[in-house]
């Protein structure tokens, strides 16, 4: 498979220090909770390293350590084994709840990790494209949401308001 | 004929729930399989020459059968 080879250089990718905890989102995150979906790349959230003598953390060492072992670039993607990856840097405190709390999985013997689904829906609920309102209801259709723990995610990072406009388009006001 | 929707829709969610009840990896193969056709797909010389023909050569038939010359 070629994906465990794409995460095999992730994985080699953090042992060598240039990126620190990941997790895996998008389509290819919701696949560990749902059916398989069709997608063309992976999204990888990262938790980024200022270089040394930097303030700011940008993606730069992940291109050159990718790109210095033959990886092309494709517009945002890097691609990794045949496969495009957007590598996203943390985008405030609920990416990086999502990259903290993320499930700790085994691919074909390799090691990964997935963002939760609570997280994987609190994150599409804060994009907001119709797509990922899409996956919203499949996450919902497929109830493999904790309740409790869905309802917590939304109250720390205020999307309560947003999830109610939701559930009232949706879902005809129901819980 | 008559269809009962509401039985393929049960045998819809039930197919979903099957998949969505595999091992990570298999998921993650049937994901590969259905990026490769979809790659497969786009790269269809027929879906090109549609996409770039000319305004007005649009058809109804997504096999590429209509709507533009076809030899």
């Amino acid at each position: 498979m070629k994906l465990k080879k794409t995460l095999a250089v992730i994985n080699q990718m953090q042992a060598a220090g240039v990126i620190g905890r990941y997790a895996i989102g998008g389509a290819v995150g919701a696949t560990f909770y749902l059916e398989p979906m069709a997608t063309v790349d992976v999204d990888v959230f990262v938790a980024i390293h200022p270089e040394p003598g930097q303030l700011i953390a940008t993606p730069k060492p992940i291109y050159d350590y990718l790109t210095a072992r033959g990886c092309k670039t494709e517009g945002e993607y890097l691609v990794i084994e045949d496969w495009p990856v957007q590598f996203l840097p943390l985008m405030g405190p609920l990416v990086e709840e999502a990259i903290h709390e993320a499930c700790d999985t085994i691919v074909e013997g390799e090691r990964t990790f997935v963002m939760t689904a609570e997280h994987l829906v609190a994150i599409a609920l804060q994009t907001g494209r119709g797509k990922d309102k899409a996956r919203i209801l499949q996450f919902l259709e497929a109830g493999v949401l904790d309740q409790k723990r869905f309802q917590d995610v939304l109250r720390r990072h205020r999307l309560l308001d947003r999830w109610t406009r939701f559930e009232q388009q949706f879902l005809g006001g129901e819980s | 004929m008559s269809v009962d929707l509401r039985n393929i829709e049960e045998s819809k969610r039930q197919m979903r729930r099957r998949l969505a009840a595999l091992p990570f990896a298999e998921k993650l193969q049937i994901l590969e399989e259905l990026r490769e056709r979809s790659l497969a797909l786009a790269a269809n010389p027929l879906r090109r020459r549609r996409t770039l023909s000319t305004p007005g050569s649009e058809g109804p038939g997504c096999d590429g059968s209509k709507g533009h010359a076809t030899g």
